[in-house]
């Protein structure tokens, strides 16, 4: 008794205590507002400081380090705080930091990032920020691309982010226009000692594998525009893509295992002739002395396969309201979304820029790897966006390693992966 | 009985203190700052666990800080999913297997070091090294060796058992959790060999010579000598032990690609997955509290039961 009386008035008075300490914490902090206001009386000297978290890969994170210091050096009173994130950790991190102040204002990411953030209510309209003349300066596809709900909530900065088929020109001297072709030339290589096996890629992600569903006419949702749009995983097409995976796998044109590590050092190593990869890992091929060539995905059946295409760009978080940080949001986007940063940007990451100017600029019309990507453009899709498409990357993803593992027959794969895309529907709350 | 020697402690501690010019609250002033930060960092984020563990919390609502009140809804989904009982039974076999081999490699390594050993310290550099690698980078350079057929571990085996003895450690989820606790194996050994090396240190010599006249084998003073005397040592590095490879997520994170296969998660990398992947943290909290009802239980069961042996 005595001790729970104890316990009790030491709760209390902690409780107390930590009341008073956040008091005096939040005092001390609007005296320090006071201050600055009051030592720096002109409204365009403020201090501000723009929190800025991007996933991004090495090489465009240095010409963002590049482009954040030229632009500090023109606006002194704005300071960018670049912080890096991968993916997943972004978009969770940037949820839970939503509740509290300490999440970023502005997120540089890819497009299905928007169907977390939308429905979660933590970016705001970029067109109320930037205004609407802003974006007339843009490509019209990549804006659309970056649209949720019919608004412009996300500001593009590159469009494509397509997988593509990449070849060692010093194995193979022309790109294979069909699988077939492709497979004849694996074998041929393999016979002849020259490879392991033909194709490499990332078999563990189906970001990696959904590009082959199309060749088939299959496509994950009925309709992404739907107001509940519902997976078609349980299809013909999608029995076609098992089969076809399988047999890639049994045929030993691909590797029995490879993450994207493994398969990108294969064909580093030159133990495979092709690659499945997209235009941000170009650069590190060519520096390391490849002699890289650049294709659509070979057509299967006379169909091609339709990998996604997807935008990345910048989000606005629903948190900036302040007017001050608002003008330093708005300068810092313009900026960077200027056509010289643009362009910087490009050298980089290797996709098309979405600034008209840009677009239209020698260096982008000129270079060879952003041309040969034109093709495999015109064959993408649209990667959806909706926040349901979660439920559907978790329900490719177990069976299809299932699938390579030869555990359960391709047969049985359609029918699992509509089962597990309809739980985790559920499971979002949709 | 024991409320006598209750009071007369007390009035012991009364009497003591007046001496020394102290209140009754003076020790609780001392310990005041690190109450006041326990209070930001533990308390207030599991009374907050618990609270919105009868919400409902989701993507949709979680910026508008109203959550509705469901009940034990989160807690009856759980509990009546059969997902929730096959996952506990995996992340007790994990927990289980994990501790057993942390503890006696660790025991048995730290008696290694407390002998006379050529180049002892560079041997135990060596196997404290685990340690200093963070536990991510370590289980991607695992993850790397494990690969089919050019990991480390499969080129050995093929080499000694043939072309057939290869392991799909990484598409078979099955080999997976295995592989996972290998590398997580490898990862907790360090700790337990230097928490077992400290208790080891402390044990008088004198107990081995007395043993040694009185011809003892090392068996016999194994069991009953160092064994004993390690005990409190031992018990609670187990109890740590078992909490913090329940809750390892990763390793098995990084061994399986994100866990995504149910035949190859442990209950915190569901959490994690139906927390940030889907957004649902009213029943991801729900099911941290499980979670922390059964660690702690298994704590309070576990210590006393070694009290109760003593």
């Amino acid at each position: 008794m005595k001790n729970t009386k104890k316990v009790l008035t030491l709760l209390c008075i902690v409780a107390l205590l930590t009341g008073i300490f956040a008091a005096c914490g939040k005092k001390e902090a609007s005296n320090q507002n006071d201050q600055q206001q009051a030592s720096q009386p002109a409204p365009e000297q403020k201090k501000v400081e723009i929190a800025f978290w991007e996933q991004d890969e090495a090489n465009a994170r240095n010409t963002l380090d590049a482009l954040i210091s030229e632009f500090q050096s023109q606006n002194p009173n704005i300071t960018v705080k670049r912080t890096h994130f991968e993916t997943e950790d972004l978009r969770k991190n940037f949820t839970s930091a939503s509740l509290g102040t300490t999440g970023p204002d502005i997120v540089l990411g890819p497009n299905d990032n928007l169907g977390v953030f939308v429905p979660g209510n933590l970016v705001q309209s970029a067109e109320d920020v930037m205004g609407a003349d802003f974006f007339k300066n843009f490509d019209s596809v990549a804006l659309e691309a970056a649209k949720y709900y019919g608004k412009q909530y996300m500001i593009p900065d590159r469009n494509g982010n397509e997988l593509c088929l990449l070849y060692n020109k010093k194995l193979v001297l022309e790109a294979p226009k069909t699988f077939e072709e492709l497979m004849d030339i694996s074998k041929k290589l393999q016979s002849e000692k020259k490879v392991q096996y033909g194709l490499a890629f990332n078999k563990v992600e189906p970001f990696f594998t959904v590009p082959f569903l199309g060749a088939f006419g299959g496509q994950v949702f009925d309709d992404v525009n739907a107001q509940s749009p519902k997976p078609t995983l349980d299809t013909p097409a999608m029995l076609e893509w098992a089969k076809f995976l399988l047999k890639l796998q049994n045929d030993k044109i691909i590797p029995k295992e490879a993450d994207y590590d493994v398969a990108s050092n294969l064909f580093k190593e030159g133990k495979v002739a092709f690659l499945i990869n997209g235009p941000w890992e170009f650069g590190t091929y060519v520096k390391a002395g490849m002699d890289l060539g650049i294709a659509p995905i070979p057509s299967i059946n006379g169909k091609y396969p339709a990998p996604y295409s997807a935008v990345k760009g910048y989000c606005i978080s629903a948190g900036v309201t302040d007017p001050d940080k608002k003008a330093a949001v708005k300068k810092f986007l313009e900026f960077v979304n200027s056509k010289d940063a643009q362009l910087k940007m490009v050298d980089a990451h290797k996709q098309l820029p979405t600034n008209l100017e840009a677009l239209q600029d020698s260096k982008i019309t000129s270079d060879p790897m952003i041309a040969a990507q034109k093709e495999q453009l015109s064959k993408c899709v649209p990667m959806p966006i909706i926040t349901q498409m979660r439920a559907v990357w978790d329900a490719m993803k177990p069976v299809q390693q299932e699938l390579f593992a030869g555990k359960i027959k391709p047969e049985d794969a359609p029918k699992k992966i509509q089962k597990k895309a309809e739980e985790g529907i559920k499971a979002l709350g949709f | 009985m024991e409320l006598k020697t209750l009071q007369n402690k007390k009035q012991n501690r009364t009497g003591h203190s007046r001496n020394m010019a102290q209140t009754r609250w003076t020790p609780f002033f001392f310990l005041l700052p690190s109450l006041i930060v326990l209070c930001f960092i533990v308390l207030y984020p599991l009374f907050y666990e618990f609270w919105i563990s009868f919400r409902n919390v989701t993507l949709l609502n979680l910026k508008s800080g109203k959550y509705p009140y469901i009940g034990f809804q989160n807690y009856i989904q759980i509990l009546t999913d059969p997902l929730f009982y096959k996952t506990l039974l995996r992340t007790l076999v994990w927990t289980a297997i994990n501790v057993f081999f942390h503890i006696t490699f660790g025991l048995f390594l730290a008696i290694l070091l407390n002998r006379k050993l050529p180049g002892k310290s560079i041997i135990r550099v060596l196997l404290i090294l685990p340690w200093a690698i963070p536990q991510y980078i370590g289980a991607i350079t695992w993850r790397g060796m494990f690969n089919i057929e050019y990991g480390a571990i499969n080129i050995l085996l093929t080499k000694f058992f043939g072309p057939n003895a290869a392991i799909p450690w990484l598409s078979d989820p099955k080999w997976s959790f295995i592989a996972a606790i290998i590398t997580n194996i490898w990862l907790g050994i360090p700790f337990m060999m230097m928490t077992c090396l400290g208790g080891l240190q402390s044990i008088p010599q004198e107990f081995y010579e007395a043993a040694d006249t009185d011809g003892a084998s090392g068996w016999q003073k194994f069991k009953n000598i160092t064994l004993p005397l390690l005990k409190p040592v031992i018990t609670p590095a187990a109890v740590l032990g078992t909490v913090w490879t329940f809750n390892m997520i990763s390793v098995i994170y990084v061994i399986t690609y994100g866990a995504e296969t149910e035949e190859a998660q442990i209950l915190v990398s569901l959490v994690y997955k139906k927390a940030f992947s889907y957004f649902r943290y009213g029943y991801s909290a729900a099911l941290s509290v499980i979670i922390f009802l059964i660690l702690m239980s298994f704590s309070s069961i576990f210590i006393k039961s070694q009290k109760l042996e003593d």
